[in-house]
């Protein structure tokens, strides 16, 4: 059985920039209810920023200027003490709406969590039925997992150019679909190695407080949600579904809840620069897991009783190394993959393992490491001079309690003495899959926290 | 439980003590040292089932993907083909920049 997570209605961002906010950013996505926390300090020892106060048996407080949302207190909270903002209702309002279109942007890891809500085992894989749930909730569909391709194509050329750019070379000739471009990569000179995923707004806010000098080291690559919102109400609205870009409502579907505070940024209003429309966001709202499934409930749709078969088509169609960004290790994965196909000239046969880079998979390992020797096809080998090219990458598994996880592996960065090409982190543990947004099951309480609990109880009496 | 010695004692005593002074050995994964592990602190060894599960979940998809979609790789998602023939031309091309990448801002 899941648990009922509290969540109030979300507002407006702050009006001015202050503090670690900037204008328009939602503060507070993640609140501790205050009467029912016992201070058993279960979320200090999994927050990765170090931002809760309060001592042991006290009520505990979040420091919103060291906050990154990323929920690991909220999901697991053994006594249900902890909130989360909800654009349930703006949503349920828009799809009543007939002349705007809402998109979902459904997110990897929503697929194998969503069932939980409706009484299925853990990891039961929802996709068919979640397409069709949604359908008939009145959404439209872009899979987030789409927008991961996306981000591969852009991320893993990015790599690529902060690779030849640094081995000296000005330009870098890529044969995609049979077609040749050739990319000036002089300015990634400015882009240091190694490269850093994005994907993870709890991270991306994690090193804008506490490390801005690796903002350079970032891949300047959106999030999929992001690129995705930005799709959407540009070459969404005018060549796929032929509808004004601005009656397009984007609603992420997203296993997090720092989500929500990143599509809140300012500079997320790209869509409406280039189409120069004011004050249209790329991503309106997101929903958590848990919202979505609120939000099948109050609709009447049960996803578990409708067909798992699914008919991909638009921006349903999505590839395996998508998928996989919902766990850690998996935008390494593909984009590894990626890299490799375009390095090697070799297609993936899809059923071949050598297309499995099983060493780069988290799984319950805060750190892994790996180096991928691949072989270079002819115009390569002349360009960098060699036969094979070593890939050498470091996935980081949950920035880790307090840090943990992480800092051994920023440290060397910092000191200039890191090997790695590219550096995945993800905030949460295990990945999205773990992410904040996702349905919450019992945290078994040991003797210590029933007695803080039964402490509190007496209290209050 | 027979009685403690004074031998017993004085051995328990003198391995902790030992540890102590020493530091607990930090637990090492590949090149890093990392001094508190998630997976192993009382939370996080109760999430290691769901984790695993919800994983499990997620590589199936992957294998969905290829042997019934005949899609591994990302540049092969004919949709993809698409959106790049029909509208950003090619990954960091203008287009490209202006909608799918970003910048970052220093938070202090």
């Amino acid at each position: 059985m899941v648990k009922k997570i509290k969540t109030f209605k979300g507002d407006g961002g702050v009006s001015v920039d202050m503090g670690t906010y900037r204008s328009g950013e939602l503060k507070g996505i993640i609140r501790i209810v205050e009467e029912s926390c016992v201070g058993c300090d279960t979320c200090k020892t999994v927050c990765p920023s170090g931002a809760i106060r309060g001592a042991i048996g006290e009520k505990h407080t979040i420091d919103l200027e060291k906050c990154i949302f990323c929920g690991q207190c909220l999901v697991n909270c053994p006594f249900e003490s902890i909130s989360q903002m909800s654009f349930v209702a703006h949503v349920i309002a828009k799809l009543k709406d007939k002349k705007t279109k809402v998109v979902a942007i459904i997110a990897p890891a929503v697929r194998v969590a969503i069932a939980e809500e409706f009484g299925a085992e853990p990891g039961t894989l929802t996709v068919g039925r979640l397409w069709a749930a949604l359908k008939k909730a009145g959404f439209e569909i872009y899979d987030n997992n789409f927008a991961a391709d996306q981000t591969i194509l852009e991320e893993g050329t990015e790599l690529l150019a902060r690779v030849a750019a640094h081995s000296g070379l000005k330009e870098l000739p890529i044969e995609l679909w049979s077609k040749k471009i050739v990319l000036n990569v002089e300015e990634f000179k400015h882009h240091p190695l190694p490269q850093f995923t994005s994907c993870c707004p709890a991270w991306v806010r994690y090193v804008e407080i506490f490390y801005p000098k690796l903002i350079p080291n970032l891949s300047s690559c959106k999030s999929p949600q992001q690129m995705a919102g930005a799709t959407s109400k540009t070459y969404g609205a005018k060549n796929i579904w032929k509808v004004k870009p601005e009656s397009v409502y984007t609603v992420g579907v997203m296993p997090c809840t720092a989500k929500i505070f990143e599509a809140s940024r300012p500079e997320f209003n790209s869509a409406g620069k280039y189409l120069k429309i004011n004050g249209m966001k790329d991503v309106d709202a997101v929903l958590t897991t848990r919202d979505l499934a609120t939000v099948f409930r109050k609709l009447n749709i049960d996803p578990m009783k409708l067909s798992e078969e699914r008919f991909p088509k638009d921006f349903m169609q999505y590839t395996g190394g998508a998928t996989i960004f919902g766990v850690s290790g998996g935008v390494m994965e593909a984009a590894v993959r990626f890299a490799f196909h375009v390095l090697s000239g070799q297609s993936p046969q899809a059923m071949s393992p050598q297309w499995d880079f099983e060493d780069v998979r988290g799984f319950t390992k805060p750190v892994v490491s790996a180096t991928i020797p691949v072989p270079l096809k002819e115009e390569y080998q002349k360009i960098f001079n060699t036969k094979h090219l070593e890939i050498k990458v470091c996935v980081v598994n949950g920035i880790g309690p307090d840090g943990a996880h992480l800092k051994p592996v920023i440290e060397n960065v910092l000191a200039g003495k890191s090997p790695y090409h590219f550096i995945e982190v993800m905030n949460c543990p295990g990945g999205c899959i773990n992410g904040g947004g996702q349905p919450c099951h019992p945290i078994e309480l040991g003797l210590w926290e029933k007695f803080l609990y039964a402490l509190a109880g007496s209290k209050k009496k | 439980m027979g009685n403690i010695t004074r031998r017993t004692f004085i051995k328990f005593a003198g391995l902790t003590s030992v540890l102590l002074l020493t530091g607990f050995p930090k637990l090492s994964y590949g090149k890093e040292i990392i001094s508190n592990n998630f997976f192993e602190t009382p939370v996080g060894r109760q999430r290691i089932n769901l984790i695993k599960a919800r994983q499990a979940g997620q590589y199936k998809d992957d294998s969905i993907m290829r042997e019934k979609f005949k899609l591994a790789a990302s540049h092969e998602n004919p949709m993809i083909k698409r959106f790049y023939s029909e509208f950003a031309h090619h990954p960091l091309s203008e287009v490209s920049e202006a909608l799918l990448h970003t910048h970052y801002k220093a938070r202090v």
